[in-house]
């Protein structure tokens, strides 16, 4: 017991005094840039309370996170790889589509997660003063770990046709972290964005959620996930570029694959998108919070 | 800044915000209804209802709203003009009537709501309350989990987890015997408890230290947080217990409808405190108040064929109702209550209640009395309690349905009940 106590003492000796201030919330952007930065800790918790709605009160627990995307992806890979048989260029479809798929869910996850933050959150919220900003962003966790077990499905894909046909499909290159990190930033900054307009009245009214998951599943089929921006008819090209979706898709899979290029209009309209879903998103929704706390 | 001092307050205040108080435009007023309802959700509540653990229901189950605030501490809970320092090795009891604005402090120096005016400068760590700390683990498996996910949340360091944690433990788990068969929630609550406890916290902010599960753990507690300060840490003592702000903190404030009232040696504010509310046993309080009504004194004793219990009640509104009652306990632990007497308006001020217990309406032998108070205010309604004392019931001819009869004040307006 006495080692346990001189450990807590060296460590509060190890360590310089910090200053804690309390005051009153200040109102403007930079106040709120400034909060969520103080308050970072707190995203890993928010983030695992969306992530364990997925399994809370479940038979197999923690083993639905990758169960579920195995099933959608297995059904969705044998009607558009197998039945249809839509062509993805140079690229083995699976391997093109598992690629595809884990952008687009990081996209989709952190517009639904984002916009149902403060509705599962909301115990917590009534009685701790956390910037709900930071509950907004945290619905990055659990998009970022079903992008990362659809990105493993991708690798996996990857290790087959390199194992069995002796060809990796990965056209890796000086470029492709740029590329595919500035693309997976774009999605992740669309889909955290969708939810700074909804979360507020998500949290209340289930009509957001319900129509946000139909425009997803209508977004789905208009992004360029489950075919490649190159199968689109020339004359629906313009009209592809204007979905905000597709410029960030597009740069994460150039950056992927060979064969594949990026059209720079669809990427500034997703720059675009992003500004307009955060600027006035962040606006709102700092302005709603100081004036109410 | 002089090296001792921790904690220094000026001018600090809290005030609930009503939820409903914008200025209504043409467009607000087309969507209001969901405007007011997204801005119910938005606005801080801290100190209201208690943690409610609905928000794991199915999705498609539908979720039935906590109220935000419950009536005794909407506007209970506000405080202003707050200003004091605590220096290292120090604790300073807050106290308040009514109770809520203690509270309010704890948690505003605890950061779990944000105040609105004012400033408080901390120099060091500062530790979580224990409602703070429970509402981030109240769903974790296990202790270890929760002591774990409270040492991330407190911002301690990777490398400094596992002493963190083996405090925390320490002190949750100790008094092994008493764990056993303990419910999964209160043993996370003790965790609370130790966590509110911060080994590593320069401030301690302390909401619930009376309300500690076992003696053996109270004690325990009470040890780790004397063992706190005497290694230089400071303490903000919330609470009712004078006892145990007698034997924690040298100073003590006293908050009086939210406003400092008395700041100094502890001994003589809460000798003041005791004063304004009666004298009897403060730890009892926190229910002998609300914004409309506070019951005064209560007292009960044998009479000639019977027993009296007289209650002083301060009511503050205008258009009051009050309904009081008696509940006894029998020392077999037998609860008898009685029928309510309908509403009796009083005015604003001091009223005097009195109750007569007829000799034989429960069998001969010695009661626990407590006195409730329901009050009306138009559409709310809200309940008083307090604990009167014992009471020795002597025999007599037998029981009938009327046998308290209330009288109220000079007028003795009689009612039976």
């Amino acid at each position: 017991m006495e080692h346990v106590e001189s450990r807590a003492q060296h460590v509060l000796r190890r360590h310089p005094v910090r200053v804690t201030i309390v005051e009153p919330r200040r109102p403007g952007l930079r106040a709120t840039i400034r909060e969520l930065w103080r308050y970072r800790r707190y995203t890993s918790f928010f983030g695992r309370q969306l992530l364990a709605k997925r399994y809370v009160r479940t038979w197999l627990g923690v083993a639905w996170l990758p169960l579920r995307p195995t099933l959608s992806v297995a059904a969705k890979l044998l009607v558009f790889g197998g039945l249809v048989g839509i062509s993805s260029g140079k690229t083995a479809y699976p391997v093109f589509f598992l690629a595809a798929t884990a952008a687009w869910q990081l996209f989709a996850e952190a517009a639904f997660w984002s916009t149902r933050s403060l509705d599962v959150n909301r115990s917590t919220l009534r009685v701790v003063h956390v910037p709900r900003l930071v509950v907004i962003v945290s619905s990055i966790v659990p998009s970022l770990v079903d992008f990362a077990i659809h990105i493993c499905f991708a690798l996996a894909a990857v290790a087959y046709y390199l194992l069995k046909a002796h060809i990796f499909y990965l056209h890796l290159t000086p470029r492709t972290p740029l590329y595919v990190l500035g693309g997976l930033g774009l999605i992740s900054a669309l889909g955290v964005g969708i939810g700074l307009l909804t979360a507020g009245v998500g949290a209340r009214a289930r009509d957001v959620r319900f129509a946000l998951v139909y425009s997803l599943g209508f977004l789905y089929y208009l992004t360029p996930v489950i075919y490649p921006f190159s199968a689109i008819p020339d004359s629906y090209k313009p009209l592809a570029e204007l979905n905000p979706v597709t410029g960030a898709m597009e740069l994460f899979k150039v950056g992927l694959f060979r064969g594949e290029f990026v059209s720079w209009k669809a990427v500034l309209v997703s720059v675009i998108a992003v500004f307009v879903l955060w600027v006035p998103g962040l606006w709102l929704f700092q302005r709603r919070e100081v004036r109410d706390w | 800044m002089p090296a001792d001092l921790v904690l220094s307050v000026e001018g600090l205040a809290k005030r609930y915000s009503p939820v409903h108080t914008h200025r209504y435009t043409p467009t607000r007023s087309i969507f209001s209804r969901f405007l007011d309802r997204d801005d119910a959700l938005l606005v801080d509540v801290s100190g209201g209802g208690e943690v409610d653990d609905d928000d794991d229901v199915d999705d498609d189950e539908e979720e039935e709203d906590a109220p935000d605030v419950d009536d005794e501490s909407e506007s209970a809970a506000d405080f202003e003009g707050l200003s004091f320092r605590v220096d290292r090795g120090e604790a300073i009891g807050v106290v308040a009537t009514p109770p809520p604005a203690a509270r309010m402090v704890a948690y505003v120096l605890s950061g779990m709501t944000a105040p609105w005016a004012g400033r408080a400068v901390v120099h060091g760590r500062v530790g979580p309350t224990v409602r703070l700390a429970n509402t981030f683990i109240r769903r974790e498996p296990t202790p270890q989990r929760a002591a774990a996910t409270l040492a991330r949340l407190m911002g301690i360091s990777f490398a400094d987890r596992s002493v963190y944690i083996d405090e925390v433990l320490r002190l949750a788990l100790s008094d092994g015997e008493a764990l056993r068969g303990l419910p999964a929630g209160r043993l996370l609550r003790r965790v609370a408890i130790a966590g509110a406890l911060d080994p590593f916290a320069d401030l301690l902010v302390l909401d619930e230290l009376p309300a500690l599960g076992s003696p053996a753990f109270r004690q325990a507690c009470i040890r780790r947080l004397e063992d706190r300060l005497a290694r230089g840490a400071a303490a903000v003592v919330a609470t009712n217990d004078a006892q145990l702000i007698q034997g924690l903190c040298g100073e003590c404030i006293w908050l009086d409808g939210g406003r400092p009232q008395a700041v100094g040696d502890a001994k003589d504010v809460l000798a003041a405190y005791a004063a304004r509310v009666g004298g009897a046993r403060p730890r009892r309080l926190p229910r002998a108040f609300n914004q409309d009504a506070a019951i005064l004194s209560a007292t009960a004793a044998a009479r000639t064929g019977g027993a009296e219990v007289q209650v002083q009640l301060e009511v503050a509104p205008e258009n009051a109702a009050i309904v009081p009652r008696l509940i006894l306990v029998a020392d077999d632990g037998d609860e008898h209550k009685f029928p309510k007497p309908p509403p009796f308006p009083v005015p604003p001020g001091r009223v005097s209640l009195e109750a007569t217990l007829a000799a034989g309406m429960l069998p001969a032998g010695r009661y626990s009395v407590r006195a409730a108070v329901d009050v009306v205010v138009g559409e709310r309604r809200s309940t008083i309690y307090r604990d009167v004392g014992s009471l020795d019931l002597p025999d007599g001819p037998g029981a009938s349905a009327a046998a308290v009869t209330w009288s109220y004040g000079e007028a003795s307006a009689e009612r039976a009940g």
